[in-house]
């Protein structure tokens, strides 16, 4: 074990003396916090909205007669763009699988017994026909279109009763909470936190793992380490440590500029969210790793991180929303695994910005993960350098 | 008699159609100096990587002590310490820190002031390893690979391209290790370093051993007590039946050398041969033979070609 500290400590020395690592790990993180919440953080001072909302339809009972006016309205206010798009659910519990991921902003529920309560209504003057609407209290879309949805309904209450000079009718709508997601005003700063936090990740990951693996082959120092007793796998533990170390002191960094200069909240001291950095950390060295089996040369190595972290950084959603994009790049959204390790660390705060549950926010990294190491451990002679 | 450290057999080592060592067979002894001497691309490299662990052979066998040990065995590892032949270390650590990380990396060690010392590195030792010279970095590699206070030391190449004065002093480096009884090797493409600190030479050649023994045993075998060089001076080509003689080798360009028991005979005939095809002769010498004949003699090239 001393042996490994006694490793591990020295390749940290060597490197954090080196004034890149020192700026690119544990500076720049600080400018670009700085910078992205003194540009944007009055811009979106109030919740972003999309154009258009999704909403999922469960039809209890298939509408007649007067009915029918609710199904106009629907598809009066249903197209591709906007204000809703609909879908079309045979069950309630599918409708609220998908409102709960994500997939949908609200689902309105049109009750059995709503044909009769229609006819009622008109021919007694009197008594509400009610509809269901499921919503996700603390997610703004869904809030948001639930209310669209209610002002609609009282517009068609409105136009039945000019049309029909008198002819009453009194649609409701009953909203139910489907999450309790807590009620949060959006913050930028804190928004922008988990962002930051992984492009430096990302950065100390994608520059300084690789980089460093195959400067130290080039050089011969991995040659040389290799006629000690120092064994393989000490050798790579001391570089995923040295890696940490550096994530967790840029990371401490951060944490005291948000905490004390920006007042970011509690979120970003929750146990949750914590525990999805270290996971990030994980996935983000394992793909360096990764990156250095592919390469021989250190001018390759540093290409290839520079384009993977720049894709990772703007599509994967690191600072701003990125699943509205075009599908001609949405599929590399989805391919990332920094698409969901952002989400991941959101959904920790209380935020929700992709139609993806937690379930797939933790597997598709994990096989990123495990795709890198069986991919590195192939490539790890060609790594070292020696046979 | 000293005990065997390293026992070689039949080692093989291909890179594609290139037979970079091509079955030699050698073993080192206790408190031993051993040189292996070869021009470029001979395969001493290749040979020593072999033995420190760093290359797979691809046949034979190379164990080191009593036990038999192969050079991959962590016991092999603690007990040998490696200087590689081009040194590269952590660039922001000082020599003081790159003594100690390499220092922890075994379960015994000198401190790394005793060491510093022993290479002359005092005043260097606070700074960094990628602001130190040439010769400063091939010493501290000396020092990195004293570290553990190893059995056997691996030196390959330890004086190229070091300044007259650097390699002076890294030789008096090795002396002292010699003294202190370590067993070395020493690869070099240097005859004058084989000669000074070798007690035992090999020479290689195309990947396979030429020849080996002690200084003296090299020498006596190219049954040669002098040898007489000499220029021949203008631009025409030199006639062949002036060049026809016994034991003449082409040194360069105009130069030449006879490897000879009978000095005076070889005298007599060069000046009657010059005067004869109207040549005129350039730095005439006698000396007597070194390393360097030795391998003229047995391959018909210079060391350094």
């Amino acid at each position: 074990m001393s042996r490994l500290w006694n490793f591990t400590s020295g390749l940290f020395k060597s490197e954090i003396r080196e004034f890149q690592v020192m700026f690119w790990s544990f500076i720049f993180p600080l400018i670009l916090y700085f910078i992205l919440t003194s540009v944007f953080g009055s811009f979106y001072g109030s919740d972003t909205q999309g154009v258009s909302f999704r909403v999922g339809i469960v039809r209890e009972e298939n509408l007649a007669g007067f009915g029918k006016i609710i199904d106009e309205v629907i598809e009066g206010i249903s197209s591709e763009s906007g204000p809703f798009v609909k879908k079309e659910y045979g069950s309630i519990d599918d409708a609220l699988v998908d409102l709960r991921e994500g997939r949908q902003d609200i689902v309105l529920v049109i009750p059995a017994g709503t044909n009769a309560k229609m006819t009622s209504a008109l021919a007694l003057k009197m008594g509400e026909v009610p509809l269901r609407v499921h919503y996700i209290s603390g997610k703004e879309s869904s809030t948001i279109a639930s209310s669209i949805i209610e002002e609609v309904i009282n517009e068609v209450n409105l136009e039945i009763e000019r049309r029909g000079e008198g002819d009453f009718l009194n649609i409701v709508t009953e909203t139910k909470v489907i999450s309790a997601i807590e009620e949060k005003a959006f913050d930028y700063k804190e928004y922008i936190f988990p962002g930051v936090a992984l492009m430096m990740i990302l950065s100390v990951a994608l520059f300084n793992s690789p980089i460093g693996l195959i400067q130290y082959r080039v050089s011969g120092v991995n040659k040389k380490l290799y006629t000690t007793p120092l064994r393989s796998l000490e050798y790579f533990a001391g570089h995923f440590f040295k890696l940490i170390i550096t994530m967790l002191i840029s990371l401490v960094l951060l944490y005291l500029v948000a905490a004390f200069v920006y007042r970011v909240g509690g979120s970003i001291f929750d146990i949750r969210f914590i525990l999805t950095l270290l996971y990030s950390m994980i996935v983000a060295v394992s793909f360096g790793l990764m990156l250095a089996s592919f390469s021989k040369k250190l001018s390759t190595v540093t290409v290839l991180g520079q384009t993977l972290y720049q894709i990772m950084m703007f599509l994967g959603g690191l600072y701003f929303p990125v699943f509205d994009l075009p599908w001609g790049i949405r599929w590399l959204v989805y391919a990332l695994p920094t698409t969901y390790l952002v989400e991941l660390s959101r959904r920790a705060m209380g935020y929700q910005f992709a139609p993806l549950s937690v379930g797939w926010l933790i597997a598709v990294p994990l096989i990123w993960t495990t795709f890198s190491l069986v991919v590195f451990a192939v490539n790890f002679k060609k790594v070292m350098g020696y046979e | 008699m000293s005990k065997t450290v390293i026992e070689v057999m039949n080692l093989r080592k291909y890179y594609g159609d290139t037979k970079a060592v091509d079955g030699i067979e050698f073993d080192l002894r206790e408190g031993e100096v051993l040189a292996i001497l070869g021009p470029n691309g001979a395969g001493k490299t290749t040979t020593v990587e072999m033995l420190e662990g760093l290359r797979k052979p691809d046949e034979g066998t190379i164990e080191y002590f009593e036990e038999r040990l192969p050079p991959s065995s962590e016991r092999v590892k603690e007990e040998i310490g490696v200087q590689l032949q081009s040194s590269s270390f952590f660039e922001y650590l000082s020599v003081k820190e790159t003594l100690d990380l390499f220092r922890g990396l075994y379960r015994k060690s000198i401190p790394s002031r005793d060491l510093i010392k022993e290479v002359s590195l005092e005043d260097k030792e606070k700074t960094y390893t990628k602001n130190l010279s040439g010769g400063q970095l091939q010493r501290l590699a000396v020092a990195v690979a004293l570290v553990n206070d190893p059995k056997v030391v691996f030196l390959d190449e330890p004086t190229t391209g070091l300044d007259p004065q650097a390699r002076r002093m890294l030789w008096e480096t090795i002396l002292a290790l010699k003294k202190k009884e370590k067993t070395i090797i020493l690869t070099t493409h240097y005859m004058e370093e084989a000669e000074r600190l070798a007690d035992r030479i090999i020479i290689m050649d195309y990947g396979k051993i030429i020849a080996r023994g002690t200084l003296d045993e090299l020498i006596d075998s190219i049954d040669a007590e002098n040898i007489v060089t000499f220029g021949v001076q203008g631009e025409d080509p030199v006639p062949g039946e002036f060049l026809d003689m016994e034991a003449l080798q082409h040194v360069e360009n105009r130069e030449y050398s006879v490897t000879t028991r009978d000095v005076e005979r070889i005298l007599g005939r060069l000046f009657e041969r010059s005067k004869r095809f109207g040549l005129l002769l350039d730095d005439v010498t006698i000396r007597k033979p070194n390393l360097e004949d030795v391998f003229i003699t047995l391959t018909g090239r210079k060391l350094r070609d």
